[in-house]
């Protein structure tokens, strides 16, 4: 009769032991686990935001249309048909082929373009220009593209008003 | 008689021009290395600023979780940053920045599923974590400049709807806190002669440092000069010759003096780096002009300047282009 009890105690020692064991084991879990970082977030005023929308109002529903790299979409870029990219660049003219892949797809945003300078990549020279979303004036139809042109044996990036397919 | 008369004056003419093109130059630059190849740099990245030693490299384009990557001085990619901004459907980014400490400031604009738009400040700690924002309102920063004591200066335009910029009323140049928001606005809008101070597009419209006891920008579609006295509190604005125009950066030296690149098209064997100094006449028009520095020519038998990124230490950090492609340079700049 001792002796059972003896055994049962030992029993009862080896579970608790064991319990404790594994509460240790989470509770060290959870102290290396990473906390889900929170993001503080204020107005221009010093004041606590909910979220960076708080209390926005809703506009045009989003569409993103990502690039595509398409190298046969060259003719459809806007500012190279109308010239003004390239315009003027002795150095982009003459017999030789282009090397470059040309331009990407057009990008599906809506779009404004204006001519706003000169710049341009390996002494050559594109025409600038300044883009802006404008989903008031501008029509759905314009966006803008990305597109390589050689200059010097180099392919330089341009960025373009195009329209969109 | 009447011959050599104009001899005489246009000979006294090519001396006057002569000098002035010589004049008091005190920045040269020395010796140069060539470090890394920007052929390494994601192309799909292809907006670049020089920050705390490293390139930083980004895409405007909106994306669920777009990014930044850093590469290190050989152009090796050391890090790549996911800005992932809770309950954004998309997020563009106009302008990033390396703070000291390693933590990463980024502006731009973020949209809801419902369409809602909000412009940001963001602060990523160095772990990578989206810690800190502040929402700009109709202010949308294009260029940011993080700041020893941790405030942030931008360069942007206000927005009073889809792609109508507010034409007066609020500051271009402003300073964040990410725990106080909007601290100082000192440029008035009134003040740009463009219609904008930025815009989307490859190449920069602007360009704006924070080091030492001043903050400069420039514009470039106004070619106006401002210098933001931090001790006075006092701005100092003026318009530069048409060659700002094609400004393709800007980079201050440890002694204070501002230096540009410029790539012309009329002149694509001239002068790539000039200082922006103060103007020695009064003329209220001209308080800054663009001088040259010497040994900074397009020469054909090497690669030419481009892009100024930045002053490192003792050194400008340079994109030249050759027929091998854009590499970064290092070149020791002497500033006495």
């Amino acid at each position: 009769m001792p002796s059972s009890l003896w055994k049962v105690g030992l029993a009862a020692l080896l579970l608790v032991l064991s319990f404790a064991v594994a509460c240790g084991r989470l509770a060290a879990q959870g102290a290396t686990q990473p906390k889900k970082q929170q993001v503080v977030i204020i107005d221009q005023s010093g004041r606590p935001l909910a979220s960076l929308f708080s209390g926005l109002r809703p506009g045009p529903a989003v569409r993103p249309r990502p690039l595509v790299h398409n190298v046969n979409a060259s003719a459809a870029c806007w500012a190279k048909r109308e010239g003004s990219m390239l315009a003027g660049d002795d150095d982009l003219g003459g017999s030789r082929p282009l090397a470059c892949p040309g331009c990407t797809v057009c990008s599906g945003e809506c779009t404004c373009t204006e001519p706003v300078g000169c710049g341009g990549c390996n002494g050559c020279c594109f025409e600038l220009n300044n883009f802006r979303e404008d989903r008031d004036e501008c029509s759905e139809d314009l966006g803008r593209a990305d597109c390589y042109s050689e200059c010097r044996s180099v392919c330089c990036l341009d960025q373009v008003g195009c329209i969109n397919d | 008689m009447a011959s050599n008369f104009l001899r005489a004056a246009l000979a006294a003419l090519w001396l006057v021009s002569c000098c002035a093109g010589q004049g008091n130059h005190d920045v040269r630059l020395g010796p140069e290395t060539v470090w890394g190849s920007l052929e390494d740099v994601d192309a799909q990245l292809p907006f670049h600023r020089w920050s705390q030693g490293h390139l930083l490299a980004w895409s405007k384009r909106p994306a669920s979780s777009p990014v930044v990557d850093v590469y290190d001085s050989r152009a090796q990619l050391v890090r790549s940053i996911t800005l992932a901004i809770p309950g954004a459907a998309t997020t563009s980014i106009t302008g990033v920045d390396l703070a000291k400490d390693g933590s990463l400031v980024v502006a731009g604009i973020s949209t809801q599923a419902d369409g809602a738009k909000a412009r940001y400040l963001a602060l990523v700690s160095p772990r990578g974590e989206l810690s800190r924002m502040v929402r700009t309102g109709a202010y949308l920063a294009h260029y940011v400049c993080a700041d020893e004591d941790r405030t942030v200066w931008t360069v942007g335009d206000e927005w009073t709807g889809p792609g109508r910029v507010k034409e007066s009323g609020y500051s271009v140049l402003r300073q964040y806190s990410f725990s106080a928001g909007l601290l100082r606005e000192p440029v008035d809008r009134d003040q740009i002669k463009g219609r904008v101070v930025s815009w989307g597009g490859q190449v920069y419209s602007a360009f704006l440092t924070c080091s030492g006891n001043r903050v400069r920008f420039l514009s470039v579609i106004s070619q106006q000069w401002f210098e933001y006295n931090r001790q006075t509190g006092m701005v100092t604005e003026g318009d530069l010759d048409e060659s700002a125009r094609a400004v393709t950066g800007l980079a201050v030296t440890k002694q204070g003096r501002a230096l540009v690149s410029i790539v012309e098209r009329a002149s694509p064997r001239g002068p790539r780096i000039f200082e922006v100094a103060p103007a020695e006449s009064q003329d209220r028009d001209r308080r800054f002009l663009l001088r040259p520095v010497p040994g900074t020519a397009c020469d054909a038998d090497s690669a030419c300047i481009w892009n100024l990124l930045a002053r490192e230490g003792e050194s400008l950090i340079t994109v030249r282009a050759g027929p091998d492609g854009r590499r970064l340079y290092s070149t020791v700049v002497h500033d006495n």
